[in-house]
């Protein structure tokens, strides 16, 4: 049987004051891998994941973790998780490795499997040479993957990372990669966060979609890029109005380039007669970026 | 969990801190010993005792109340208190091992001032007392400290709030003075705080009051109830998980 990782049934989110967080969300994640929750800033990412994370109540609906009710069966959730807050810091005066180890210890690790851990998970996200430094005066992306460390050195069965790279510098991000590809392959199951969407279609295996507190999208990679009908985008510089582009396909306005999403053939006849116009044009297969941007403007 | 968890929480956010940081330990105490300077330089020797009672109460009850501004500050600053929710720990466990913190910081103004305390009491069992006492203060202000945590909003209501919560606990009530000075209208509501009755098992200990049997049974009584009622908040009534 597979294992179900999360399971949301009508989950909904309203914050004192009446915003609506999250509205009616139900998917599930099954099997172990790497999950991700994408969307825009204010989309409900981090209500969903404080929610299934025990930290916050849902104001309806339900959320299984594990097979375990967060709201009644919490102590059980909990023994099997390990969070990583968003935009978290560090105490000042204690160092990477104090962060690490006594939050094993805390945990009920012993000292000889804390210190083991938390030298394993250091050494993989780069931070053996900085273990001794005080946080205070380690940079901002060296205090995130501190973060990212201390979660990882739990080997829990489900890591709820939220926004595991924000403010990192793409080797930085590259590197937790890596090291969330391993530990998925070693100790268990990765629900992260993000709206970086290179990150979430190099990492995942299973992707849910919010906008404005619904799921707008859900499946793998390739599943959500076929439910974009058009396979190719022509991105098309200047020289062309959009007026003239609406019959070749469906247009998105980026910056200064007009991304025209279409079939092969007429993506074909587009670059000829830009070609001939002597406009600046390129094409490519549709990458997550379209479809997210094609999920989440819809309507707009 | 458990105990072993209380102890490493507080050796990694008091005694590591400390070592590292000792700006932390003179603050906790200075506002006690200023206290205690001040009496002694306007009232004279003779006010030492009482201030000497009082300064060491305050060390305990500011060692509580900076319980709050630090959760709010771990809590809504730099998020590290979901790790601490999201995980086996228990709000109990986590208030005790911040509170274990605050009292390391507290540690060398306590000891300097039992030094004298010991020596001015009658005996052992007074000495005794008068650490069983200021433990149980401890533990109900942290307590208390804890459960109004869980509602503040920000960081910097959080230290305004804790700053009103030590005045109610350490000026209303009779700790730094007799509670006859306290004038008839406002003793029932000084008899309310629990510092009052933790000021006046110290006192009777350093014999500067002389109370009867009834009047200690029923300090010690309001001081238990307090530890249950303040531990009942922590467990059941703080908002570990948020609403």
């Amino acid at each position: 049987m597979t294992l179900e990782i999360l399971k949301a049934v009508e989950l909904t989110k309203t914050y004192k004051g009446g915003v609506k967080a999250l509205d009616n969300v139900s998917f599930e994640f099954k099997g172990q891998g790497v999950f991700t929750i994408l969307g825009r800033n204010g989309a409900g990412k981090t209500t969903f994941l404080r929610i299934i994370g025990t930290q916050l109540l849902p104001s309806r609906g339900r959320a299984y973790v594990l097979g375990y009710d967060v709201v009644k069966e919490s102590k059980n959730v909990r023994k099997n998780i390990t969070v990583m807050p968003q935009e978290g810091s560090t105490l000042p005066p204690l160092t990477p490795w104090d962060h690490v180890y006594y939050t094993l210890r805390i945990r009920g690790f012993s000292k000889e499997e804390a210190r083991e851990n938390a030298l394993e998970a250091l050494s993989a996200l780069e931070l053996l040479e900085y273990k001794d430094v005080h946080a205070d005066q380690l940079s901002g992306g060296l205090r995130q993957r501190t973060l990212v460390a201390m979660a990882m050195a739990t080997k829990s069965k489900l890591l709820l990372l939220d926004e595991p790279t924000l403010g990192l510098d793409p080797l930085s991000r590259r590197n937790i990669w890596k090291v969330i590809r391993e530990y998925c392959r070693k100790y268990g199951s990765i629900i992260l966060t993000t709206h970086y969407l290179d990150e979430a279609e190099v990492l995942s295996d299973d992707i849910v979609i919010l906008n404005n507190g619904n799921v707008i999208a859900k499946g793998s990679v390739e599943q959500l890029k076929s439910e974009v009908k058009e396979k190719i985008k022509v991105e098309i510089y200047n020289g062309f109005t959009e007026e003239e582009l609406r019959s070749y396909g469906r247009i998105v306005v980026v910056g200064d380039r007009k991304r025209v999403l279409t079939d092969e053939r007429t993506a074909q006849e587009l670059v000829n007669m830009s070609i001939k116009r002597g406009v600046r044009v390129q094409t490519s297969p549709i990458t997550l970026d379209d479809v997210f941007v094609d999920l989440a403007t819809e309507g707009e | 969990m458990g105990i072993m968890s209380v102890l490493i929480l507080g050796y990694m956010y008091g005694f590591l801190w400390l070592r590292r940081n000792l700006l932390s330990m003179v603050w906790l105490f200075s506002t006690p010993f200023t206290i205690l300077f001040l009496f002694y330089t306007i009232i004279g020797e003779k006010a030492l005792p009482t201030a000497f009672v009082g300064s060491y109460l305050m060390i305990f009850v500011g060692a509580g109340v900076s319980v709050m501004g630090d959760i709010v500050w771990i809590k809504r600053e730099i998020k590290l208190q979901d790790i601490f929710v999201a995980s086996p720990l228990s709000a109990l466990e986590y208030m005790a091992g911040i509170a274990l913190a605050e009292l390391f910081f507290s540690s060398p103004g306590i000891i300097i001032l039992l030094i004298p305390l010991a020596i001015m009491s009658s005996s052992l069992i007074a000495i005794i007392t008068i650490i069983v006492v200021s433990i149980v203060t401890w533990i109900i202000v942290s307590a208390i400290s804890f459960y109004i945590s869980t509602f503040v909003p920000n960081a910097r209501n959080g230290w305004q709030i804790s700053s009103i919560l030590s005045l109610i606990l350490t000026i209303l009530p009779p700790i730094f003075y007799p509670i006859e000075v306290v004038p008839e209208i406002l003793k029932p509501l000084a008899y309310l705080i629990p510092t009052t009755h933790s000021a006046q098992i110290l006192k009777q200990c350093m014999n500067l009051v002389s109370l009867g049997f009834n009047e200690i049974l029923m300090s010690w009584t309001y001081l238990i109830l307090s530890l249950l009622f303040s531990i009942f908040l922590t467990v059941k009534m703080a908002r570990w998980r948020e609403i």
